[in-house]
This record gives C-alpha cells, sequence and structure tokens, in this order.
C-alpha cells in the first residue's frame, strides 16, 4: 500500500489554498471591473496622488537648498516690481478696458472662469496623449470640460474625473476629432489627432494654406489652436492633408486651465448697451 | 525564509511606485524578473490592474485600456510554462 507523505499533502494544500485565493481574487477584480470600471481608477488615484503630488515638487525645485530658494523669490519679486512698474507706465491698462469695453458690446465676457491645475503626470511618461491633473469633483470640477494651456491654447478635455484628480485626453490623442478654422481664409476642417502632440486635417486641393498658417478652434473663441507645420498635395488626390500641431509643447506643460465650456463665454448682447 | 518575504514586498513595492510614476519601462522588467525568480507571484496581474486602473481603463480606449492586465497575464503564463519546461 502506498500513502502520500504528510509533508508534501501539506504543501499540495498550502498550493491550491494560494491558488484559489490568487484564482478567487482575480475574479472578484473582474466583476468589480465589470459592475464599477471606475472603482480601482479611483482607488488608485487616491493612493498615487502623492506620490504625482511630490514629484511635481521635486520638479519645481522644492528640495532646493534654503539659500537658492530665498535667491528665487527675492528674484521673483524683483520681477514682479518691474513688471508692475512696465505696466503702470504703459497704456496697457487703458488698452485692457477698451478691450473689455468692446468684447462687453460683441456679448462676450471679457474674463473666462478658468481654474489652475497642476499637471501630475504627462506624456512621455503617460502611454497615452493624456495628462493627470490635481483638480477634480471636490473643486467642482464638471466632466468634459475644456482644457487650455496657461496661454489658452485648447489642448484637450477631461476624459475622467476623480474626487482629487482628473485625466485629461488631448485632442491629440489618436482618434479625437474637434472642427477647427484652417488659416487666413478660415477653411473649415476636422481635426484628427495622431498622437504625439500632432494634428491632421483634410481640406480641398488648391487652398492656398502654407506652413505657418494659423488654425483656430471653432468657438466664437478665435483662440489660437495650432500652426500648421507641412501640407502634403498629390495632385491626384482632390484633399490636401494638413500637418498642424499646437502652439505650446505639451511635454513640456506644468499648469493648465481649467474651463467649463465655451457656451458658457457667451452672453446674450444686451441692446442697451449698444446705445 | 523572512529575507524572501523581505525582499519579495521591496520589489513589489519598487516595481508600485514606478507604475505611479509611469515608469513603465523600469517596472516592466522587475515585475518579468520577478515573475521568473519568485514562486507564484500573482502579484504580476495586481500590478497590470494597477497599471490600467491609472492610465487606461475608462477611457474610451477599447481593447487597449486593458493592456496591463493582459501583458500580465500573458508573461505570468508563459513564465509558468517555461519555469515547468526548465524543472523537467
Amino acid at each position: 500500500m502506498t500513502y502520500l507523505l504528510p509533508r508534501k499533502t501539506a504543501a499540495s494544500r498550502r498550493m491550491r489554498a494560494l491558488v484559489g485565493s490568487a484564482g478567487a481574487i482575480i475574479i472578484l477584480s473582474a466583476l468589480i471591473l465589470w459592475r464599477a470600471p471606475s472603482f480601482f481608477s479611483g482607488l488608485f488615484m487616491s493612493v498615487a496622488r502623492p506620490f504625482w503630488r511630490t514629484e511635481f515638487s521635486i520638479q519645481s525645485g522644492a528640495l532646493e537648498s534654503p539659500g537658492q530658494l530665498l535667491s528665487d523669490n527675492e528674484s521673483l519679486k524683483r520681477q514682479l516690481s518691474d513688471l508692475e512698474l512696465s505696466i503702470a507706465s504703459t497704456s496697457v491698462e487703458a488698452t485692457l478696458e477698451e478691450n473689455d469695453e468692446l468684447k462687453a458690446m460683441l456679448g462676450r465676457a471679457s474674463t473666462t472662469p478658468a481654474v489652475l491645475a497642476a499637471v501630475l503626470s504627462r506624456p512621455p511618461y503617460m502611454p497615452y496623449d493624456e495628462l493627470v491633473i490635481d483638480r477634480g469633483s471636490d473643486d467642482g470640477i464638471a466632466s468634459n470640460t475644456l482644457v487650455y494651456s496657461p496661454e489658452m491654447v485648447l489642448i484637450g478635455h477631461l476624459s475622467a474625473l476623480y474626487s482629487q484628480t482628473s485625466a485629461v485626453t488631448l485632442f491629440t490623442s489618436p482618434g479625437q476629432k474637434y472642427n477647427v478654422l484652417i488659416g487666413s481664409s478660415h477653411i473649415p476642417a476636422e481635426a484628427d489627432g495622431r498622437g504625439g502632440g500632432q494634428y491632421q486635417a483634410e481640406i480641398p486641393h488648391g487652398s492656398a494654406i502654407e506652413a505657418g498658417d494659423i488654425v483656430e478652434d471653432q468657438s466664437l473663441n478665435d483662440k489660437e489652436f495650432g500652426i500648421v507645420v507641412t501640407v502634403r498635395s498629390d495632385p491626384s488626390d482632390p484633399f490636401d492633408q494638413v500637418l498642424f500641431a499646437p502652439p505650446v509643447n505639451i511635454y513640456q506643460l506644468r499648469w493648465v486651465l481649467l474651463e467649463k465650456s465655451p457656451e458658457t463665454n457667451l452672453k446674450a448682447p444686451d441692446p442697451k448697451a449698444r446705445h | 525564509m523572512h529575507t524572501n518575504i523581505t525582499l519579495r514586498m521591496l520589489l513589489d513595492a519598487a516595481v508600485v511606485v514606478c507604475i505611479f510614476l509611469g515608469w513603465w519601462y523600469i517596472a516592466l522588467p522587475i515585475a518579468v524578473l520577478c515573475a521568473w525568480a519568485l514562486p507564484y507571484y500573482f502579484e504580476f496581474v495586481g500590478e497590470g490592474l494597477l497599471y490600467d486602473s491609472l492610465y487606461g481603463l475608462g477611457r474610451g480606449l477599447g481593447i487597449f485600456g486593458y493592456l496591463g492586465i493582459l501583458i500580465s497575464l500573458f508573461i505570468g503564463a508563459v513564465m509558468l510554462l517555461l519555469k515547468a519546461i526548465v524543472k523537467l
């Protein structure tokens, strides 16, 4: 008669228990993913946030010596006072006031309700054309909020919203589309994201578009959306391919501005204001 | 035994931190080495899930949103197979 060794049986039981536990965890995870796809994202984003904040602080120079920080602080204060002096001595304020009045006459708000957000993670460390920012639903941010660079260049929209963080999908991400106007003749086209901070659009063959032309988004904001890099033309093709890129480097973004939607900037023209 | 568990936990922590910081090119080789050197490295699947949760899931990326889990399952299975062949 053959008997199994007790030690071997115990090891076998341990292995079965281990494999069973792992299988149960995998099945449970799959069920959670199926029923609540954003559960793990929200959970892990909360855990990852302190790491991203630390990385951001290190990149911002938080680990520099106190002497260096004091020196930087002093330098920035001087720059600020110089700028204040230069603004006071020019007619910038008068121009801004005039600009505000003209915009009010046209029924458009002079300022936009923008929220500043720090970029915690960005390409190329992110696998897709995405950013992770440190603002979320706790800050009153809504889903589908448009995202601008600090120079007010439209770059993307919120694709996932969590309590303290959000994911921004850039319009340069493959599969993303956005309506734009190309060149001084404002040729309407659809910008297709190509990844890596590049767009592609089709325009009718023979359109007078060349490298360096401005691309604007089709909202009433007239904000710069991109700059034409090259135009590919084939005589046998009725369409030309326009390749363009945002005027800002998405790989170097440290801050972004969030705006609720272009429509929120529009105000009905006040007839009394015109007279 | 304790050294092994400590080492395993340290390696897991290193992989998780690398994933948090987006350094997948460091996390992946460490995880593959762990899958080869350590017995029953089921953490690999969890790390794939962590990666997808941070950068993939719920972004409308379809199957690419599950790339981390799929790659971890594939590499984990290949490692198990290779280890079984080598033991034979």
